[in-house]
């Protein structure tokens, strides 16, 4: 039986409400013939009727960036916006930015501003728009979004990616990093000719809930994906490691965290409900790929287990591969608009009908030695290429790697390390 | 300290009945009765918070209550009553929240927490049983009236708190941190039920004929039904409930 349902929104009033006529009912038929003053009896009443609804919602707390617009349709993409990040795609061969004119969608009643401080004016120069053109361009402005409450802001790094000419680069030696301001994991990023490069995602903004959750201090070592000075060339290289995730692990059946790293964005939202849709592959490239090339080494952990933390009787192993995959037809396929994504997720990441290419390392077991190994992997192509097409940037690629193969689903060993320097995208000239 | 007091009063008057009965003189000043029946209400806020957009359903839960209770009657119009009451306080809610400052615990571990503000719906189910000592003061309108007044202490037996987070998002420790969809994630905060409820009762009985009457009775919780240091509810929870029921004179 239930007492009270909701009706088309217009039950409005809590069961106080219904309580309170029930006493105040109960007592007009018991004081009904009597005229003394029970004060203390009318005082109980106000105490239970007063403010005992539902109350005029609160201005909004949060400040999020929710949607960016152009006056005139310059994106390829739809903008790509993690919680404190904004990257934007501009068609090929757009060069009058002056008609740009960007317009934020916002969470409900928050404002937003440019932070002055991180607009570098060029000496001599006084023109705003033209100086915040070429710096959204070279390594972002960040912007000030402020809740509608006003008690909380966040900032926005902004960035604008031109494609002519691709910008997907072909060359990673994991120089580049950067580390997250409030939760003190490692970003992989890539600077070539001054420009920025915000390629790089990983699983790391949702480790910090394991961290959050008494897993260890938020320092850039305690994450599965951070950088390594064990380098085959330069200072630095990418070290991907299969951690435990404790606490949290036990709360949400999610016992590990693989180290992982790839081309794309991820997307905390998914990660609790549906984490392989968190992992969003690819990004247009205009080039066609031959093979992936690169330096690896690789120790896997003792003890492989499963999502439950049962042994499983097998050898963790690390999984490297590049997907070539047809974006427009990907997004042509979708027919709801709502859905249309550019991107393949953990889901579709090797099985989506637009994928004309896989390169993938074969045996992902553990490498000899101390020393790195060299990897050449081609691209097995599937499906034929249209070489116009991807000149036009209708392709994506997407480069994954995993310090453990089977960590999408939640199976691998518990120190299983994986580590990668001077990655190459070979093409054809 | 309130407790300590009742329980003192409490004591002191089953002392003084005890020897009421002793006295022949006083037999007839002594009277006995056995109540049962239904409720309604909730452990909930004394005002709903802001956080709170929308009840979408209420269900009590365990509304039941059995007593039996003691009466000395001073004179012809005041009486003392001490009583003791096995009852349930439960509801199953369901609820909109909006910005609401939560944790999700790790079941029987409340140290380990998923903090941030949550958005979206939720359940609440409430089942607790209480033994409960009525001590009140009562006083005779006309024939057919009486009613009643007084605190109560009552003593939680089983303690059931637990629910479901879901249809909704989880911004991690700050408004503006990461947002989360959380979608069947449970709670469990039986562990942070008190176990002494102290409150106030507010009743009436009409006589029906010379054995049973009909009762109606208030009880509101002065304490937080959660413990003190509680963090996953932002806002107190009281015991708020209306008994409604029959009585049967033993004497």
């Amino acid at each position: 039986m239930t007492l009270f349902e909701a009706r088309n929104g217009s039950f409005a009033k809590s069961m106080y409400c219904s309580i309170t006529l029930i006493i105040k009912f109960t007592l007009n038929i018991i004081f009904m013939k009597r005229t003394r003053n029970y004060s203390w009896v009318i005082c109980f009443m106000l105490l239970f009727s007063l403010g005992s609804c539902i109350k005029e919602e609160a201005l909004n707390m949060e400040a999020d960036i929710v949607g960016v617009h152009a006056d005139e349709d310059v994106f390829l993409l739809n903008p790509v916006i993690s919680n404190t990040q904004v990257t934007l795609y501009l068609q090929p061969n757009i060069d009058d930015l002056t008609k740009l004119n960007m317009t934020f969608d916002l969470t409900p009643g928050a404002s937003i501003e440019l932070l002055k401080d991180s607009l570098k004016m060029p000496a001599g120069t006084q023109n705003i728009d033209k100086a915040l053109v070429e710096q959204l361009l070279k390594n972002g402005v960040y912007y000030k979004v402020t809740s509608e409450d006003r008690q909380f802001t966040k900032n926005y790094l902004i960035k604008i990616v031109k494609t002519d000419g691709g910008f997907v680069p072909t060359e990673y030696g994991f120089e580049d990093t950067a580390i997250d301001k409030d939760n003190k994991y490692t970003i992989f990023y890539n600077k070539i000719d001054g420009q920025d490069f915000y390629n790089w995602a990983s699983g790391n903004p949702s480790f910090s809930l394991t961290l959050s959750l008494g897993g260890g201090a938020k320092e850039p070592e305690s994450y599965p994906t951070k950088t390594t000075s064990d380098a085959h060339s330069g200072t630095k290289a990418a070290l991907l490691e299969t951690k435990l995730t404790g606490a949290f692990g036990a709360m949400f059946k999610k016992p590990i965290a693989a180290g992982n790293l790839f081309i794309g964005a991820f997307d905390t939202g998914p990660v609790l409900t549906d984490p392989l849709s968190a992992t969003q592959f690819g990004l247009p490239f205009n080039q066609i790929p031959l093979a992936l090339e690169g330096y690896y080494k690789y120790s896997p952990g003792a003890n492989v287990t499963d999502e439950n933390m049962k042994p499983v009787n097998t050898k963790d192993s690390c999984d490297i591969y590049a997907v070539f995959y047809n974006r427009k037809q990907l997004m042509d396929s979708e027919p709801d608009p709502k859905k249309k994504v550019s991107y393949l997720t953990g889901h579709n990441i090797l099985k989506d009908p637009s994928i004309v290419a896989i390169a993938r390392l074969e045996n992902g077991g553990a490498t000899a030695a101390d020393g790195f190994v060299k990897f050449t992997l081609p691209f097995k192509y599937t499906a034929k290429v249209d070489d116009a097409d991807v000149a036009n940037l209708d392709y994506s690629i997407a480069i994954v790697m995993s310090s453990s193969k089977y960590g999408d689903n939640f199976i691998g060993a518990v120190g299983s390390k994986l580590t990668v320097d001077d990655l190459k995208i070979v093409t054809k000239k | 300290m309130i407790k300590y007091t009742i329980a003192l009063t409490a004591m002191v008057l089953i002392g003084s009945i005890a020897n009421a009965q002793e006295n022949t003189a006083d037999e007839g000043k002594l009277g006995f009765d056995v109540m049962v029946g239904g409720k309604i209400g909730g452990s909930a806020p004394l005002s709903l918070p802001r956080e709170i957009r929308k009840i979408k359903s209420y269900n009590p839960n365990v509304p039941f209550f059995v007593g039996a209770r003691a009466n000395y009657h001073i004179d012809p119009k005041w009486g003392v009553s001490l009583g003791l009451t096995f009852e349930g306080k439960g509801m199953d809610t369901k609820a909109s929240v909006k910005g609401y400052k939560t944790t999700f615990n790790a079941v029987n571990d409340s140290k380990e927490e998923l903090r941030g503000y949550y958005t979206g719906d939720i359940t609440t189910k409430v089942h607790n049983l209480y033994l409960s000592v009525p001590i009140q003061a009562t006083y005779q309108l006309s024939d057919r009236w009486n009613v009643q007044a007084g605190p109560y202490i009552a003593f939680a037996v089983k303690k059931e708190f637990y629910g479901e987070a879901y249809n909704g998002y989880l911004r991690h420790e700050q408004p503006t941190g990461n947002k989360i969809v959380v979608d069947n994630a449970d709670y469990d905060f039986a562990e942070s039920v008190r176990s002494i409820d102290v409150g106030m009762s507010l009743g009436a009985h009409y006589a029906i004929d010379k054995k049973f009457f009909a009762l109606a009775q208030f009880d509101y919780g002065f304490n937080n039904i959660m413990k003190t240091g509680f963090e996953s509810i932002s806002f107190g929870l009281h015991n708020i409930f209306m008994n409604v029921g029959v009585g049967y004179r033993l004497k």
